[in-house]
């Protein structure tokens, strides 16, 4: 038998006395008696265990034999019960610590505000006590997340969500505000001023005093539009606004070689199998495939995730694909043509939309080293507005 | 009667190839080292003591000797012993 099984049932040790100890034990065992560990002891006596329901059984055995029992000890549950019969608090203490485990966590202890930035959180935690979300609250007693996010969010309508999680015996109030459109910055008062030399093909002026007309050169840090309007005694700043448009030299350098050099694929391809672990890769297919001397190499490396933990094992597919180098020859034609396209087009490249060029000059134009040299310029339209602040006392 | 019986026994447990445990009512012994032994067949203990274990069975006297003898249980048919058993003797009927 099991010693668990035992331990539930019951059982004692007892002393055995008297003559006849063996013709006991036959006896015992005739009559299906379990007893174990026997043992014999000095002075005559034995000791022995014997299952409770079993020892009720043993008085008639006794008698016949004509020994003695005596009662070591006792073990198993139902002596443990009885005596926890009799100790009525410990009983009492256990039920009341798992009634006080579960009202204790069934209590909201702590209310967190997460997110906010602009809202305060002391005005978020007094619309949540309206809610019933306050320290020391049942937790049964509230309403679901869901209702209290979406009475909340009535409530202070500047967040544009409001979640509300419960984790235990923590309340996270998590609050996601509505972005404002910010605020325009307060412009100085200003002149405009003229950003390169050039000469003024168009003036519009919405604020300030135009200083300048059409057709007039000017030069770098002009003043196109003035901030000051009227006459000095009643002469008043404002912040200068307009479209002040001029014509811009420019004079580009370029070379194009004759010989263009392209990238191509040659359409064929391998592909490579790894396998990784921890830092290493060991290539498991492939290996019997054309060596390339130009490609282009796109690994896709995966590994193995197990949850959220990424695990040190996977795999990298590799595809290899062959390229090959092509040279296009150009006439001298073609490639000032090109130069011209890249030219304009560097010109233009960070200009605002209203740029154009208006004329273009090859000043100069040589072959030299399989390249074309050109020297062109360009008369380019453009806005020449820069803002100069206007400092007040000067 | 009886040794007719006990002949045709024999004789069976010859014929049928059958171990004599189970048909001549033989003790069986399993002993690992010296440290437990397991009796089937028994007919009930003799004497006992911490050193000296009597055991009768089929025909004779099954004697144990050794010390710190413990009986783990017992049935009427099966006896386990645990202790540092030292001698195992056989006494026949007759010179006990």
């Amino acid at each position: 038998m099991k010693p668990q099984l035992r331990y539930w049932q019951g059982y004692v040790k007892l002393k055995l006395t008297g003559k006849q100890k063996e013709a006991f034990i036959n006896l015992a065992a005739e009559h299906k008696l379990q007893l174990w560990d026997i043992r014999f002891k000095a002075s005559d006596a034995a000791e022995f265990r014997i299952l409770l329901r079993h020892f009720f059984r043993l008085r008639p055995l006794l008698r016949k034999t004509s020994c003695k029992i005596h009662v070591l000890e006792r073990y198993g549950a139902p002596f443990f019960l009885d005596k926890l019969g009799t100790r009525k608090f410990l009983i009492v203490g256990m039920l009341l610590f798992a009634t006080l485990l579960f009202l204790i966590s069934s209590v909201i202890w702590q209310v967190k505000v997460v997110g906010n930035d602009k809202i305060k959180t002391a005005y978020i935690l007094e619309m949540a006590k309206q809610q019933g979300i306050h320290p020391w609250q049942w937790k049964f007693k509230l309403k679901s997340p869901e209702s209290l996010s979406k009475e909340l969010q009535r409530q202070i309508p500047s967040a544009s969500w409001i979640g509300v999680q419960i984790q235990g015996s923590q309340l996270t109030i998590e609050v996601v505000e509505s972005a404002k459109p910010e605020d325009k910055p307060l412009l100085n008062t200003r002149h405009l001023v003229a950003s390169t030399n050039a000469i003024i093909t168009q003036i519009k002026a919405e604020k300030g005093m135009p200083m300048v007309k059409i057709n007039s050169f000017v030069r770098k840090g002009d003043v196109l539009i003035s901030g000051l309007i009227g006459s000095v005694p009643n002469q008043r700043v404002v912040v200068a606004k307009g479209i002040v448009m001029g014509e811009v030299w420019y004079t580009s350098k370029i070379e194009v070689p004759l010989v263009l050099k392209q990238n191509s694929y040659t359409g064929e391809s391998a592909k490579k199998l790894y396998i990784v672990i921890g830092n290493r890769a060991l290539q498991v297919s492939g290996y019997r495939q054309k060596k390339f001397d130009l490609f282009s190499k796109e690994s896709v490396r995966k590994s193995l995730q197990w949850h959220k933990w990424t695990l040190p094992i996977g795999w990298i597919h590799e595809s290899l694909q062959e390229t090959q180098i092509l040279e296009q020859k150009r006439n001298q034609e073609e490639a000032a043509k090109i130069g011209m396209q890249q030219a304009q087009a560097s010109i233009l490249r960070g200009m605002s939309p209203d740029t154009r060029i208006t004329a273009q000059k090859v000043l100069h134009e040589r072959v030299e080293n399989g390249k074309v040299y050109m020297e062109v310029h360009f008369e380019v339209e453009q806005s020449i507005v820069q803002e100069q602040p206007i400092i007040q006392g000067e | 009667m009886r040794r007719l019986r006990k002949k045709l026994n024999e004789w069976t447990s010859q014929v049928i190839d059958l171990p004599p445990d189970v048909t001549l009512d033989l003790p069986r012994m399993t002993m690992i080292g010296n440290q437990r032994i397991m009796i089937e067949n028994h007919h009930g203990l003799v004497h006992f003591s911490s050193e000296h274990l009597k055991l009768a069975v089929h025909n004779g006297i099954l004697e144990l000797l050794g010390s710190e003898l413990m009986i783990c249980t017992i049935s009427t048919d099966e006896i386990s012993i645990e202790g540092q058993i030292d001698e195992l003797k056989y006494l026949r009927n007759g010179n006990r």
